[in-house]
């Protein structure tokens, strides 16, 4: 049985098709929160402390206001995680976004790691998920 | 509204109301953007705006909202309309006006001496107007005719060009659009045929389980090409966008990437009669070299599946084969990927040949399926990371190669490319 305990904020609207991405993660013991939108990540950060956020870059407000609706959601959270709330766990985005601005806007706030979506192998994804949890430690 | 696309378009179209209507033309868009001929009176106007800003700035106070010449140096301006916005204006004159030359001078001499300028200053204003010819406004009409015409035919031609352009940029947001929508699905797909490869590879085997792990790993294989080709069409995007790649440069080894993309294509080959070889190496042991592992691997893909998609059918007891030769030379590490089937005619063999959507003349045949994406993808990322590709495709003769086709000769086309073996760096080395 694995024994691993360490836990994930997913941020991602798409994760039921997505699901296989993070089945190895899964099957190592890994803890899955999913947040589909903007309001539900920062409910959920508010709620627990993670050891990873995977994090999609078009995602939802989740809020009713229209004027709330921007393209890259993500970039907003990305500063409130980060700027705002000072939460140092480490972010692994996942997103088709190829837009070199908005990239830039990742990499300024300090990302662990970029991947496009769209050929991403589970067990490299996991790989990964291991390699930065090994330097944190 | 996007000017940009139109530039070429208005600066030809100014040339030509230039050369057949013997008119200086200035036309101002809303945008800041200015096109006009290069002549001496747009000397003056850029000695104005040099000596005098003042004198520009406070034409736009006075609430003209274009840069009207306020020495007076335009005679005529008239708006451009297009669905009822206004997106600038067409200004024409830039010359005295015949019989009215003194007072030309006049206004002239009267806003420099406004904004302080000396005697010297006004005099060589004043001798760069001489220069101009003068025009005659009003005695037949004639210019008032033409400016009329010019204003029709470039509505006409400004609304086609535009339209032209807002639906080519449309098609292009929507091709952008659906390989993002590709991508989620073909991610999903490509997660659960590797979990399932791990699944079944956990039991033990039955000829039933052979079958299905053949399937398995067939969909695995398909899904990958799928998953690159919707990523070299939002390479395109990117680079009409003008979008820099964003590479992860690391040393790595070149072998793993070579054969991940051999494993792709060899039982599609194979099915056709051809036999893709395991890389041969003319030096002792492949080296480590600085790229981004994701580009490469796109490099790869494209290249192996040409060679297979544009080799000739095997015939029995004669496959075809695609041979993969790796080489140091001169400070770089080469590659050549070599095929015998549809081939490059020598005239396509320079920079057409990779310029996005250019597709060569013996491919097109209908049987051969492609995008004229690839190669333009793999020459771009391959000099990011400081190499160069070269191309190479001749005639072989039937009694060497062989042909399923007797009148068909088969064209040897190897795609060679180079990457340097120091770490020089590519777009991010810093």
């Amino acid at each position: 049985m694995p024994v691993n305990q360490k836990k994930i904020l997913w941020i991602e609207d798409s994760a039921f098709s997505l699901q296989s991405l993070i089945k190895p993660l899964e099957r190592d013991g890994y803890r899955v929160t999913y947040a589909r939108n903007e309001q539900e990540a920062l409910t959920e950060l508010d709620k627990d402390i993670f050891d990873i956020i995977l994090f999609d870059i078009i995602i939802p407000t989740g809020s009713d206001d229209p004027d709330d609706f921007i393209d890259y959601v993500g970039v907003r959270l990305i500063k409130e995680i980060i700027n705002v709330r000072k939460i140092t766990t480490p972010v692994i985005v996942i997103s088709v976004v190829n837009n070199p601005d908005v990239i830039k806007e990742f990499e300024e706030a300090g990302v662990a790691k970029i991947l496009q979506k769209g050929y991403i192998l589970p067990s490299a994804l996991k790989a990964e998920v291991e390699r930065i949890l090994d330097g944190e430690n | 509204m996007e000017l940009g696309y139109c530039e070429g378009y208005f600066r030809d179209l100014i040339d030509l109301y230039k050369k057949y209507l013997d008119l200086d033309i200035y036309i101002y868009f809303n945008n800041g953007r200015c096109f006009s001929q290069q002549n001496c009176s747009a000397e003056i106007c850029r000695l104005m705006k040099e000596r005098h800003p003042n004198l520009c700035k406070e034409s736009k106070l006075k609430g003209l909202q274009y840069p009207l010449c306020c020495a007076g140096m335009l005679c005529y301006q008239t708006p451009i309309k297009v669905a009822g916005n206004t997106i600038g204006t067409i200004c024409i004159g830039q010359k005295l006006i015949k019989g009215q030359e003194a007072l030309s001078k006049n206004i002239l001499e009267d806003s420099l001496v406004g904004v302080d300028a000396d005697s010297t200053e006004i005099e060589y204003f004043i001798s760069l107007m001489n220069k101009l010819d003068s025009i005659d406004p009003g005695l037949d009409g004639g210019l008032i005719k033409r400016i009329e015409f010019i204003k029709r035919h470039f509505f006409v031609e400004f609304n086609r060009s535009y339209y032209t352009e807002k639906r080519v940029s449309d098609l292009k947001r929507l091709a952008e659009n659906l390989a993002h929508q590709f991508i989620t699905p073909i991610q999903g797909i490509m997660g659960n045929a590797e979990n399932l490869i791990y699944d079944i590879d956990g039991l033990p085997l039955t000829f039933q389980d052979i079958e299905i792990k053949e399937i398995t790993y067939n969909i695995f294989f398909e899904i990958q090409k799928l998953a690159l080709l919707a990523d070299n069409l939002r390479n395109w995007i990117a680079s009409e966008h003008n979008w820099l790649y964003k590479y992860d440069f690391q040393d790595r080894p070149i072998l793993p990437i070579i054969m991940n993309s051999i494993k792709l294509f060899r039982n599609e080959a194979k099915s056709r009669g051809i036999i893709i070889k395991d890389p041969v190496f003319d030096c002792a042991a492949p080296p480590k070299l600085n790229i981004s592992t994701e580009h490469m691997t796109r490099v790869f893909y494209n290249i192996i599946s040409n060679a297979v998609k544009y080799s000739y059918d095997g015939i029995a007891n004669k496959p075809r084969w695609i041979e993969i030769r790796c080489k140091e030379e001169f400070g770089y590490y080469c590659i050549s990927t070599t095929n015998y089937g549809v081939g490059i005619l020598p005239e396509e063999l320079n920079d057409r040949i990779y310029q996005i959507g250019y597709r060569g003349k013996l491919a097109k045949d209908r049987n051969r399926y492609g995008s004229g994406l690839g190669l333009g993808v793999v020459e771009r990322i391959i000099k990011d990371h400081g190499g160069m590709v070269k191309i190479m495709s001749e005639i072989q003769s039937n009694k060497d190669y062989g042909s399923s086709n007797p009148t068909r000769n088969p064209y040897k086309t190897t795609i060679k490319i180079c990457l340097p073996l120091k770490n020089v760096g590519g777009l991010n080395a810093s």
